[in-house]
């Protein structure tokens, strides 16, 4: 588990390239200005306070793309929840 | 996460997506995609999402607020796993599908008869971070 830990802090990986392979789909400059942006960082820096490994989950309740509900609560003592972000771009 | 989503279907575990902002909106080969402007247009986005990438993880959608991925620490491509008592056990900023499929195969079954996942599985399958 203490691997798992150690991957809160990490940062987001570069890519190939130092991360210049980005530049092929992505504003290379508004990507140098994100990894510069001081409220980036500090979003970076809180991270590993904000739910830290062994805290409670807080029952979510969102909708899903088919029009139903998710709430974390029904899964509860049921199920394991994995849960990611993701977006298009 | 996709192959993850099959592989423990069936071992007590739920994987979820939930769509949050565009990133990169706009940007050089993602011109078509714009910021959200109303949370009909975020879900038409979604839909779009699990289209493009042929996804049966569940996709959930944040408020347009995004109250819930801020709450999470709001970082545009992090994880977590919550075990059955509701526990956080994992947080990451980057999902990493294959540090996963090692907790999850700790988590549920206390020694793992099913082989991991292969080394290619890596955490962009669903989005682009910063």
């Amino acid at each position: 588990m203490s691997r798992m830990m150690e991957n809160n802090f990490r940062r987001n990986p570069w890519g190939p390239l130092f991360g210049l392979w980005s530049a092929q789909y992505l504003d290379l400059w508004k990507l140098v200005r994100l990894k510069l942006n001081p409220q980036i960082k500090a979003t970076y820096q809180r991270f590993p306070s904000v739910l830290p490994p062994g805290s409670t989950f807080p029952d979510l309740t969102l909708p899903t793309v088919e029009g139903g509900t998710f709430r974390t609560a029904d899964y509860r003592g049921k199920k394991h929840l994995v849960l990611f972000t993701g977006s298009i771009t | 996460m996709e192959q993850l989503h099959k592989k423990y279907a069936d071992r007590d575990v739920q994987c979820v997506c939930i769509y949050v902002r565009e990133p990169h909106p706009g940007e050089r080969a993602f011109r078509q995609y714009q910021r959200h402007s109303s949370f009909d247009h975020r879900v038409r986005y979604a839909k779009e999402l699990v289209q493009l990438k042929a996804m049966n993880v569940p996709v959930i959608v944040d408020g347009l607020d995004e109250a819930v991925h801020k709450a999470l620490g709001n970082l545009p491509n992090l994880a977590y796993v919550v075990d059955k008592q509701g526990k956080v056990v994992y947080k990451a900023t980057w999902t990493n599908a294959e540090h996963i499929d090692e907790l999850l195969s700790e988590l549920t079954s206390e020694g793992d008869p099913s082989p991991r996942l292969p080394v290619t599985i890596r955490d962009a399958e669903v989005g682009t971070a910063i």
